[in-house]
C-alpha cells in the first residue's frame, strides 16, 4: 500500500473573546507556536491538515471585526470561526452548542418618541459551514472531541 | 446541538427579565442565544469574500444566575463543547467533496491520508502504543485516529512494532483484577503480529516501554482500547470511526438542592452523552481524603436532586442527552465551615470544611467509571469544585 501525500495544508483563523474559550480551542491544536501580526498575538497550531491561527479579541463587536480583518489579511484563510460562549435566550440549555445560521445586530434601529424601533441588521454565516454543521449534528462523533477529563463511563 | 440564528449586541445580558431579553423575544423571536462579538466578526468576514465564516457558541448561562453559572464551570464546559463542534466541522469539512465519490473508494483513505508513515514510526518507537500521542498531523491525544492508522499500517505490514500486550478475556470484569496483580507471564514482549491481533475476538491493550515492570503500567490503561470483536474488526478494516466511547459525562456545578435547611455546596452533573438511554445509573462515593466522619460507611450512595425532593433512592434512569444533578456536599447557610454528607436515608454526617478529594464511582455506562472530585475553597469559604476522570484502579493514594 502506498501512503498518499498529506493533503495540501489549509488555513483557518479562530477568534475568541475570553481566556476560557482560547484554552478550549488550543486544547485541540498541536505544534503550538505564536505569531505577532502588527501587535495582535495569534497562537498558531496544527489540527489534521489545518493550520489554525487563534486570537483572543476580548468582548465586543468592534475588536472582533478589526481582528478578523487583520487575521484574514495576514493568513489568507479559507475558513474563519468565532468560537465561544453565549447566553441562552430560548430552547437551549447550558452546555448546548449553537452554530449560528445568521447573526442579528439587535442594537440597530431608531429611537423616537414612541421608543426604540428596530431596523433589522443581519449577516449570514457561510452556507457550506452551516451544511457541515447540520451533518455534524446528525452524529455523536463530535462528542468524542470533548475534553475527556470529565467523561467517565 | 442547534443550527439557528443568534443575536449580538454590546451589552452583557445577565437577566431573563432584562429589557434586552424581552426586546429580543419580541423582535428577534428565532434567536436562540445572545452574545457580543458575532455581528462584528461577520462584518470582517463579509468584507473578505470568499472566506467562509461561522459563529459557534456554547451556551454557558440562560440569562439568569449568570455569575453563579459562570463560577460553576459552565463557561469552560460551554467553551469546550463549542470547540468540539468547531473542530469536528473542520475535520469533516473536506467530506463534502469526498462524499460525491463512491463511498468504498473514499473510506480507507480517510485515516491513511492523515498521518505520514515516518511520523507513525517515530511515535510508535516512542510510546509502543499511543499512550500519549503528540502528532503534528492529528491533534495531540487524538489517539483513535492515530491508533486506527497504526493498526492499518500494521496489518498492511508496513511497520514493525514492539511493546507489551496483554490479551484479556472480555468476559471477565477488569475491575475485579487489579492491573498490578496480573501475573507476569501474561505479559509478553512482542513483535507486532497483525494476524493474531486481527483474530483476537476481544482484547485490551496496555502500553509500556520495553523493560518496564508491570507496575509501571498501572494507570495507563486506555479506556477506549477496550473494544469488542466487531469494533476491532471495523478498526482493522480501516473504517475510520471511533469506537462507541464513554456515554456518561460528569461535570461540577452549583446547585440549589436542599435537604431541610441544608443547601448544597457543590454538585455533580451526570449527563448521558451516548446514543442510547441508560437504565440503572448509580453514583457512589468510594473514597474520601482526610478524616472520614466516624459512622460514615463507604461507599456512600448519592442521590439525584430529584430523588432528594421525592424522598426516593436507588438507581435512576438517564435518557439520551439527559442530565441529572447529584448534590455532593451540603451546609447550613450561616455556618460555612461545617459541611455535611447525606446518605440515601437522609442521615447526615458532619465533616469540617477543608479542601477535600473524593473518588466517585458512576455506574450505568459501558463500564463503571471513576471520577476524582476535588473541592477546594478560599478564605471566604467560597467553594471551587473540579472533576476529572481517573482509571478504575485509581485510589486517592495515587494522587500524591
Amino acid at each position: 500500500m502506498t501512503i498518499p501525500e498529506t493533503r495540501a495544508g489549509r488555513t483557518a483563523i479562530v477568534l475568541t473573546a475570553l481566556e476560557v474559550e482560547t484554552r478550549a480551542v488550543l486544547r485541540h491544536l498541536c505544534e503550538l507556536d505564536e505569531e505577532v501580526v502588527r501587535d495582535t498575538v495569534f497562537h498558531l497550531g496544527r489540527f489534521c491538515d489545518w493550520t489554525i491561527a487563534v486570537a483572543e479579541v476580548g468582548a465586543g463587536n468592534h475588536s472582533a471585526a478589526a481582528t478578523a480583518e487583520r487575521g484574514i489579511q495576514h493568513f489568507a484563510p479559507s475558513v474563519a470561526m468565532l468560537i465561544g460562549v453565549a447566553g441562552g435566550v430560548k430552547d437551549v440549555t447550558i452546555g448546548d452548542v449553537v452554530v449560528a445560521t445568521k447573526v442579528y445586530g439587535y442594537e440597530s434601529g431608531k429611537e423616537d418618541e414612541q421608543g426604540f424601533k428596530p431596523r433589522p441588521d443581519v449577516l449570514e454565516t457561510a452556507y457550506a459551514l452551516q451544511q457541515r454543521a447540520r451533518e455534524v449534528r446528525q452524529k455523536p462523533d463530535w462528542k468524542g472531541r470533548l475534553d475527556p477529563a470529565a467523561i467517565v463511563c | 446541538m442547534f443550527v439557528e440564528p443568534i443575536a449580538a449586541g454590546e451589552k452583557v445580558v445577565a437577566s431573563i427579565r432584562a429589557a434586552t431579553a424581552i426586546f429580543l423575544r419580541e423582535h428577534y423571536g428565532d434567536a436562540v442565544a445572545v452574545e457580543m462579538e458575532g455581528r462584528g466578526f461577520l462584518e470582517g468576514i463579509h468584507l473578505n469574500a470568499p472566506v467562509h465564516g461561522c459563529v459557534i457558541r456554547g451556551v454557558s448561562d440562560q440569562l439568569e444566575g449568570k455569575g453563579e453559572a459562570d463560577a460553576a464551570g459552565s463557561q469552560s464546559r460551554a467553551a469546550d463543547a463549542a470547540s468540539a463542534v468547531a473542530f469536528e466541522i473542520l475535520a469533516t469539512l473536506h467530506g463534502a467533496t469526498d462524499r460525491a465519490r463512491p463511498r468504498a473508494a473514499a473510506t480507507p483513505s480517510v485515516s491513511a491520508a492523515r498521518i505520514p508513515l515516518t511520523e507513525l514510526r517515530d511515535c510508535a518507537t516512542n510510546v509502543g502504543w499511543c499512550s500519549d500521542v503528540r502528532s503534528p498531523t492529528v491533534g495531540d491525544n487524538d489517539w483513535w485516529t492515530f491508533s486506527n492508522r497504526l493498526r492499518q499500517a500494521a496489518v498492511d505490514g508496513e511497520i514493525a512494532f514492539w511493546g507489551k500486550r496483554y490479551i484479556y478475556d472480555f468476559g471477565k470484569d477488569l475491575d475485579s483484577e487489579p492491573l498490578i496483580k496480573i501475573p507476569r507471564e501474561h505479559f509478553e514482549e512482542f513483535s507486532f503480529d497483525p494476524t493474531r491481533l486481527a483474530q483476537a475476538d476481544n482484547y485490551d491493550i496496555f502500553t509500556g516501554r520495553l523493560g518496564e515492570p508491570p507496575s509501571a503500567l498501572k494507570g495507563s490503561i486506555f479506556r477506549d482500547l477496550h473494544v469488542d470483536a466487531a469494533e476491532a474488526r471495523a478498526w482493522l478494516n480501516g473504517s475510520g470511526r471511533p469506537p462507541p466511547g464513554a456515554n456518561v459525562a460528569v461535570f461540577v456545578t452549583a446547585s440549589t438542592a436542599r435537604i431541610d435547611d441544608y443547601e448544597a455546596v457543590c454538585s455533580l452533573i451526570v449527563k448521558n452523552v451516548g446514543t442510547s438511554d441508560l437504565n440503572g445509573c448509580l453514583v457512589e462515593m468510594t473514597e474520601l481524603s482526610g478524616r472520614r466522619p466516624a459512622d460514615l460507611q463507604m461507599p456512600l450512595t448519592l442521590r439525584t436532586d430529584g430523588q432528594i425532593r421525592g424522598h426516593e433512592h436507588g438507581h435512576f434512569q438517564l435518557l439520551r442527552g439527559q442530565e441529572r444533578t447529584i448534590p455532593l456536599i451540603f451546609r447550613l447557610p450561616r455556618r460555612a465551615n461545617e459541611w455535611f454528607f447525606f446518605d440515601e436515608c437522609a442521615r447526615k454526617y458532619p465533616l469540617s470544611a477543608n479542601p477535600t478529594k473524593m473518588i466517585v464511582r458512576i455506574y450505568g455506562g459501558a463500564s463503571p467509571g471513576n471520577a476524582l472530585v476535588f473541592v477546594d475553597l478560599d478564605a471566604g469559604w467560597k467553594v471551587f469544585p473540579s472533576v476529572k476522570a481517573v482509571p478504575s484502579i485509581y485510589t486517592l493514594g495515587d494522587d500524591d
